[in-house]
């Protein structure tokens, strides 16, 4: 099997070292991987906005890109690059048959639980962790199962989750962020208040938006938190 | 420094949404009352689709009724007022607010009534029934207890199902006490009993009582109400005469449909594997009368959208509202419309128009808590995306400056990252702003996500990971 990874724009500029725990989980699976020079954003950010006009260019090239690309999977480490790209481009293109996107593009927790790879990597882990239910990967790509059993699977590892009635979305929400500043904070300050609440200073989140969010409020509060995009997390135990 | 910018997130004629939030967010009472109610309604309701056997094929059951019927809605509200003729029912459909409020201003007058008992009604919050009877001497009053509160307070309902949801007990302690002269208590059942028996009197007395109805069946010409507090039992059989006046998505084609809306209404709204009382009425009792009037206000514009039609599934539980963490810090008040929470975000541009509810329709994270917990289902971040195409799209929305930099930022966005030469040059830029970022403000600043200082900017103004994996 042969696959393509996907770095996402966040992952790109802001956490690089989280696509190298891919490269590394990859390597460790004998995945045989490329990384394509010329992809670019998937086209989010104006789509949220309201200006799906101004996404048409990212989903065409990114279809030009990866139509006829020799691999048999392109892997998107995040849930809602992963959704924007498998459920919303065949909405931009109607006429257009984009049926391969469905088995094509994988987002990564399903690309490794799928394929079990995750249990190539032997993981141990001493104490506890909250993983972070990112929105997009739970309720628009429907994948809980599969990060959760995977960081199950985790030698010596306590999972701590939080239910829907306890603080679910981490604020985030693209430009929701910026425009509405003060309640994007409030909501992230309620995530992490729950988390420092249950005694835990240890995140796995499953989005890297989610975390570049909720590690800047937790900067600037001055808690003293670790935060792990899920590679991160399952490399780091599989050492 | 504490600088409100609000006046450049606004436009003029839209609902201030940002100055709402900011007004709910700096009241710690209000914040503590919301996140408590709705975080027990939401435990309460997952507990009950947990243990229920029949939760999950009834959300279906009730989405093919849903699905079936709203194509039809037109012809459906005409078999139910036909048949509710035969039940002896009289009957008055009602294609605007106005018609509506006299038709039942005129049936009060007619009884000599100058006040009337209410049970809980959203139609009637949305046309303002109780400011316009009370234009024509009638006095409204309101049964069901958290309307009653809220009427007092001189306040609207802030959620569909628990109006009250934003006030403590405390607050509702000093409300009693100040505005009906009850000695002050904090007691719950003190307070019940007496806005009870205050109530009674009202109802030995009310010549007619006024109720909405949650589900109205076209095949056989009943309304089912739904409630807890058996105030509206009162409302229908206490009073001479009963008016029950709702709008036209209530309609449920078939009886044998019926059950499967309240099995799943009863868990979703307030976690309860049935809720206390359920009327199925349709003829009145003898010597007694009852009218339906049903108005179809923009319900027919929905039915007729391809996209939006699915947002009449909707049974009003509020599941989507208690989930919603914008809804849990601004509170329905905060959205300045009828309904509130993403189900009033969807419905709002229907009723308001784009202009008002522009900056509305941003105010969510489209985390799609929302979608998992509608007991019909209705994709509700998609429809609010969908609005957000639609308001884009259409030039004669004004852009307040907000508004329009995020216009720009997207267009700008669209040609640089669409660019593989350009997107690559954004990472050196990048660099140089935060380099001299850092030697202004001591770190990587940026106006809107940094402001205030309460979220810092987490790049490390490195390589960026495609620089270091295709170095030359």
């Amino acid at each position: 099997m042969k696959v393509s990874l996907f770095v996402p724009c966040i992952m790109n500029h802001l956490m690089p070292d989280s696509a190298y725990s891919i490269i590394n989980i990859f390597k460790k699976c004998d995945i045989d991987f490329t990384v394509e020079e010329k992809q670019l954003c998937c086209g989010q950010p104006g789509y949220n906005m309201g200006y799906c006009e101004h996404s048409k260019p990212f989903a065409r090239k990114f279809i030009d890109l990866y139509k006829n690309a020799a691999c048999d999977h392109v892997v998107v480490p995040s849930g809602s690059c992963a959704a924007m790209i498998k459920h919303n481009y065949p909405k931009l293109f109607p006429g257009e048959d984009l049926k391969w996107l469905e088995d094509k593009v994988v987002e990564f927790n399903s690309f490794m639980y799928d394929n079990d790879f995750y249990r190539k990597l032997d993981m141990k882990y001493r104490g506890a962790i909250f993983y972070h239910k990112s929105c997009h990967l739970l309720n628009e790509m429907n994948i809980d199962r599969e990060p959760k059993e995977m960081l199950g699977s985790i030698n010596g590892l306590k999972l701590v989750e939080s239910q829907t009635h306890e603080n679910t979305c981490c604020g985030f929400g693209g430009a929701f962020s910026a425009s509405f500043d003060n309640l994007s904070i409030d909501i992230g300050i309620s995530k992490l208040e729950f988390i420092k609440s249950k005694g835990l200073k240890d995140i796995v989140a499953g989005d890297s938006g989610c975390m570049m969010h909720l590690k800047g409020v937790a900067m600037a509060r001055g808690y003293k938190l670790n935060f792990y995009y899920i590679a991160d997390f399952l490399d780091l135990c599989s050492n | 420094m504490n600088f409100n910018f609000n006046f450049l997130r606004c436009s003029k004629g839209s609902i201030n949404i940002y100055e709402n939030a900011e007004r709910a967010l700096a009241n710690a009472a209000l914040q503590a009352n919301l996140k408590k109610a709705t975080a027990t309604a939401i435990f309460k309701r997952n507990e009950a689709a947990a243990i229920s056997e029949t939760f999950e094929s009834s959300r279906d059951a009730a989405i093919s009724s849903r699905d079936a019927s709203i194509p039809r809605l037109r012809e459906l509200v005409e078999v139910f007022a036909a048949n509710c003729e035969k039940n002896g029912v009289k009957t008055f459909i009602f294609e605007d607010y106005e018609g509506a409020r006299a038709k039942i201003a005129e049936l009060i007058k007619a009884r000599g009534a100058d006040f009337i008992v209410k049970s809980k009604s959203m139609l009637t919050e949305e046309m303002e029934l109780n400011a316009h009877l009370k234009k024509a001497g009638i006095e409204a009053v309101e049964t069901d207890l958290g309307e009653f509160i809220v009427s007092i307070a001189g306040e609207k309902p802030s959620h569909l199902t628990a109006p009250a949801l934003h006030k403590s007990r405390r607050e509702i302690a000093e409300l009693f006490n100040k505005k009906l002269g009850m000695p002050y208590s904090e007691n719950v059942e003190e307070l019940s009993y007496f806005a009870r028996r205050y109530l009674r009197e009202k109802f030995m007395n009310a010549k007619v009582g006024i109720t909405g109805a949650n589900f109205a069946v076209a095949d056989s010409g009943l309304i089912a109400v739904v409630e807890n507090e058996a105030n509206a039992r009162l409302t229908i059989n206490l009073p001479q005469t009963h008016i029950a006046i709702f709008g036209a998505e209530k309609i449920v084609e078939k009886l044998a449909d019926l059950p499967h809306f309240l099995n799943v209404l009863s868990k979703s709204a307030t976690g309860q594997i049935l809720n206390a009382y359920t009327s199925i009425l349709g003829a009145p009792d003898k010597d007694k009368e009852r009218y339906f009037i049903i108005v179809t206000k923009n319900r027919f514009k929905i039915a007729a959208d391809p996209v939006f039609k699915e947002s009449l599934r909707c049974v009003r539980c509020g599941a989507c509202q208690n989930i919603c963490p914008v809804f849990q810090r601004l509170s329905g008040h905060g959205y300045e419309f009828t309904y509130a929470g993403p189900i009033g975000t969807v419905l709002a541009p229907f009723f308001i128009g784009y202009q008002k509810c522009s900056e509305l329709l941003d105010a969510s994270t489209l985390c799609g808590f929302c979608k998992s917990v509608c007991p019909v289902k209705i994709n509700l971040p998609a429809l609010i995306l969908e609005h957000r195409f639609r308001r884009c799209a259409d030039a004669g929305v004004q852009k307040p400056p907000l508004a329009l930099a995020k216009k720009i930022f997207s267009k700008i966005h669209s040609r640089v990252m669409s660019n593989y030469y350009l997107s690559r040059a954004v990472a050196p830029l990048a660099r140089i702003y935060f380099a001299a970022a850092r030697k202004i403000f001591g770190k990587n600043y940026i106006p809107l996500w940094s402001r205030f200082s309460k979220r810092d900017f987490i790049g490390e103004a490195g390589k960026t990971f495609m620089e270091r994996y295709f170095k030359k």
